[in-house]
């Protein structure tokens, strides 16, 4: 008897079961079906969530209760969300705006504030009109992220010279394609003569020193543990040692713009030879000039390598007739020791300046006629030092 | 013949001199000099705020700083405890993009509302968006703040890079950049600390407040003495103002740890003045960022710094603190006293918050970071 019993209730549930889908059927048939489409677009603008369809019972009750609504009642209503490894409730909404549109289709969008970013997972859920406890409609969606092929190489680290001095300021690796901000130096590592790696030799600034197209980032080594010439470093010693082979490794799972490892790590081996404290002297730099009417280059050679930076930016040439700076192409070579300069036109009969920044620097951060060790100052004395000056030197083109 | 004043010349005068002290006292027109719209700001680093809920942002990509009218000026309620846990991760949900495409880059509690501003870095390559993100004081809300249509002005660093593109092989650009270190407001003038990507030296810049096109501030070289030499060349970390004796001085912090006390009125355009070594705070300890409090009739400046916990530095006595000029060796520690809060590890930044807490940013060894606040200590 209670065998029969369970098959009719189980029999009639079934029944029930039919007659509710049957009616769902013939419900959505008589209106279009409510649903979640996503608008994928590289710009703010093209990236959007939509509700689409519905009855007209279901777009009057939006429309009236949406009447005195604001971007957080919409939130409440229709609130997208990113999927991460905490609970949703704890996680604030997509920043974004949303707009109830009737023309061409009637929807509800929403427009986030940054376009969608690929890789990451969203959810939207639909509470309905009257913002129900449990949502109505949920969808879940995911930008597929193209997976970035290693590329990027380090091209150069200058200074390129093989033998640097022991009182070396600065490093700047220049890489092949724009890189990654944010926890930069756990790739760069420094190891001595011994093998052995120094610990924090370099100054770790969070900003992080990179050229505006992040494809060259300056690595100073931290001023605590530039070799003095007054007194050993006492603390922790200095980060290059004279007389030794080191080598700057850049790992390989440095990771650039778009995402994807460096193509290959780098290293630069090199020799520490004995500290520089002397300033760089234009007066002991040889210059070639070419002859008038010539399209060929001015080379400047220097008594020591200059940094590459500076050096590649702080030297002009002037007319004086003109009063005007030459346009055209300088490069470093040899080791950062030359510069060769080739104007945009040729040459013309005249007098010219070389003007040289007061802010080159050698490889130790000297400066002309300012050695990067200042010399200890009278407290007393109101002018420290006489202001800087641009070096200039006259140049003949007959 | 001396000429009589006429009476209602001398009226009329005392009414406007009357007029200009009581306009001046009551309501200065901080926004003098701002435009309405959106500012150009490539990139927000440090913030700091000004008079009248006025965030001066400091944008190293334009090499300048920005004055933002933020109209948040809506007195706090009760000074309440806020805690965001996660907030790099609330952060990015808010974003919407992935917590490893977001950096903070700091935090600036507005003294008016205790909302805490932050800037924040969407993305990490050069296309990055720097977003500026508002956590409410009162319910902990996090909320991007819309810069569309501000008031704003904006101060160009004097020796911010030229506008001059130097061949390379990737095609002609400049590839200088002045970075901002710090940036921090008092008595009308926005205080500015930066470091080139191609000479290492200290700039300091005072620009005065609101920011006028003509002037540009002052560049100030300041000697100090640390490694048993005098140095100009140590780039400042961060800094903070600090009433001692009844002077307005400046606190700056150098990237290998001397303090540096220099008073306000010496920061002259072009000038080199001689900054007073007050506290050497051990070697290989980058400082991170400061502020300072006042406690009963006791100064306090607190640090966050790179390799132990925050430092609670008494300096009461900085006036007649004794100048370090000679080296302290042993890595050691030299001049005015400190404490080590030894729970408050993995502090990256603070500010003020209200009158009797802190707002922190720390990140804990999961790479977590999170926002709350403290008791002064």
């Amino acid at each position: 008897m209670n065998v029969i019993t369970a098959n009719l209730k189980g029999a009639i549930i079934q029944t029930l079961g039919w007659f509710l889908f049957l009616s769902f059927i013939a419900s959505s048939a008589l209106s279009d079906q409510l649903r979640i489409e996503w608008t994928a677009g590289a710009s703010e603008q093209s990236s959007s969530v939509a509700l689409r369809g519905g009855s007209d019972s279901d777009w009057e009750s939006l429309i009236q209760a949406s009447r005195f609504w604001s971007n957080q009642a919409w939130q409440r209503a229709f609130p997208i969300r990113l999927q991460l490894n905490l609970p949703p409730e704890d996680l604030p909404t997509v920043s974004g705006k949303y707009a109830l549109e009737s023309d061409p289709n009637r929807q509800l969008v929403f427009t986030p504030t940054f376009p969608w970013a690929p890789g990451a997972q969203y959810v939207a859920d639909w509470f309905g009109a009257e913002v129900e406890p449990q949502p109505l409609m949920r969808s879940i969606w995911k930008l597929e992220k193209q997976v970035a092929l290693s590329e990027a190489h380090v091209v150069q680290i200058f200074p390129s010279s093989d033998i640097l001095p022991e009182n070396l300021l600065k490093f700047y690796i220049e890489f092949s394609h724009p890189m990654q901000r944010g926890g930069i130096y756990q790739y760069i590592h420094l190891i001595n003569g011994a093998g052995d790696e120094v610990e924090a030799p370099f100054l770790e600034v969070d900003e992080e020193l990179w050229d505006p197209q992040m494809r060259r980032l300056t690595l100073f080594i931290d001023p605590g543990r530039v070799k003095r010439g007054v007194r050993p470093l006492e603390e922790v010693g200095a980060a290059l040692e004279a007389n030794a082979e080191f080598r700057l490794i850049i790992d390989k799972a440095w990771l650039d713009a778009k995402g994807a490892p460096l193509k290959n790590g780098a290293e630069k081996i090199f020799q520490v030879g004995a500290p520089d404290r002397s300033v760089p002297d234009p007066s002991q730099w040889k210059i070639c000039s070419p002859a008038a009417g010539l399209h060929l280059p001015l080379i400047v050679r220097f008594e020591e390598p200059l940094d590459f930076a500076l050096a590649s930016s702080r030297i002009d040439v002037f007319s004086v007739e003109e009063q005007s700076r030459i346009t055209g192409t300088s490069t470093l070579i040899k080791m950062e020791t030359v510069w060769v300069f080739v104007p945009s036109t040729p040459w013309k009969e005249g007098e010219y300046n070389l003007r040289i920044s007061h802010l080159i620097e050698d490889l130790a951060g000297n400066q002309i006629g300012k050695p990067f060790e200042v010399e200890q100052i009278s407290l007393d004395v109101p002018a420290l030092s006489p202001a800087p000056r641009d070096y200039q030197i006259s140049i003949k083109i007959h | 013949m001396k000429k009589m004043q006429n009476p209602f010349t001398f009226l009329l005068r005392a009414g406007v001199i009357m007029a200009v002290s009581i306009g001046s006292a009551t309501a200065q027109n901080w926004k003098s000099g701002m435009t309405e719209g959106a500012p150009a700001i490539k990139s927000m680093g440090p913030l700091a705020f000004g008079p009248a809920g006025i965030l001066l942002v400091g944008d190293s990509k334009s090499a300048a700083v920005f004055a933002v009218a933020t109209d948040d000026t809506k007195s706090a309620g009760e000074e309440s405890e806020l805690v965001i846990s996660n907030i790099n991760t609330k952060v990015a949900a808010l974003l919407g993009v992935m917590p490893d495409q977001i950096l903070i880059e700091d935090i600036a509690s507005n003294p008016l509302s205790n909302n805490v501003y932050i800037s924040v870095s969407r993305g990490r390559g050069p296309e990055a968006k720097s977003v500026l993100v508002r956590a409410l004081a009162e319910s902990g809300k996090l909320e991007v703040v819309d810069l569309g249509k501000v008031w704003s002005s904006k101060a160009t660093l004097p020796n911010a890079p030229e506008d001059r593109e130097i061949p390379s092989r990737r095609g002609s650009y400049n590839p200088r950049m002045e970075s901002i270190t710090d940036v921090s407001y008092m008595d009308g003038r926005v205080l500015i600390a930066g470091l080139s990507n191609e000479e290492f030296s200290s700039t300091l810049n005072a620009v005065p407040f609101p920011f006028d096109e003509i002037d540009k501030g002052a560049q100030i070289e300041i000697y100090h003495g640390a490694h048993g030499k005098f140095e100009t060349r140590s780039p400042i970390r961060t800094l903070t103002p600090m009433m001692v004796g009844g002077e307005p001085q400046l606190i700056a912090a150098y990237t290998c740890t001397p303090l540096v006390q220099i008073p306000m009125k010496q920061l002259k355009a072009g000038g080199k003045i001689m900054g007073k070594t007050i506290a050497e705070l051990g070697n290989q300890n980058r400082p991170l960022d400061m502020i300072t409090y006042k406690r009963g009739d006791q100064d306090y400046i607190l640090m966050a710094n790179s390799s132990r916990g925050v430092m609670k530095i008494n300096a009461s006595n900085i006036d007649e603190a004794e100048k370090i000029e000679s080296p302290v060796s042993g890595g050691g520690v030299k001049g005015l006293a400190f404490q080590t809060l030894e729970p408050l590890q993995g502090v990256m930044q603070l500010d003020r918050f209200g009158s009797s807490h802190a707002v922190i940013l720390e990140q804990v060894e999961s790479g977590a970071q999170h926002l709350k606040t403290i008791a002064l200590p």
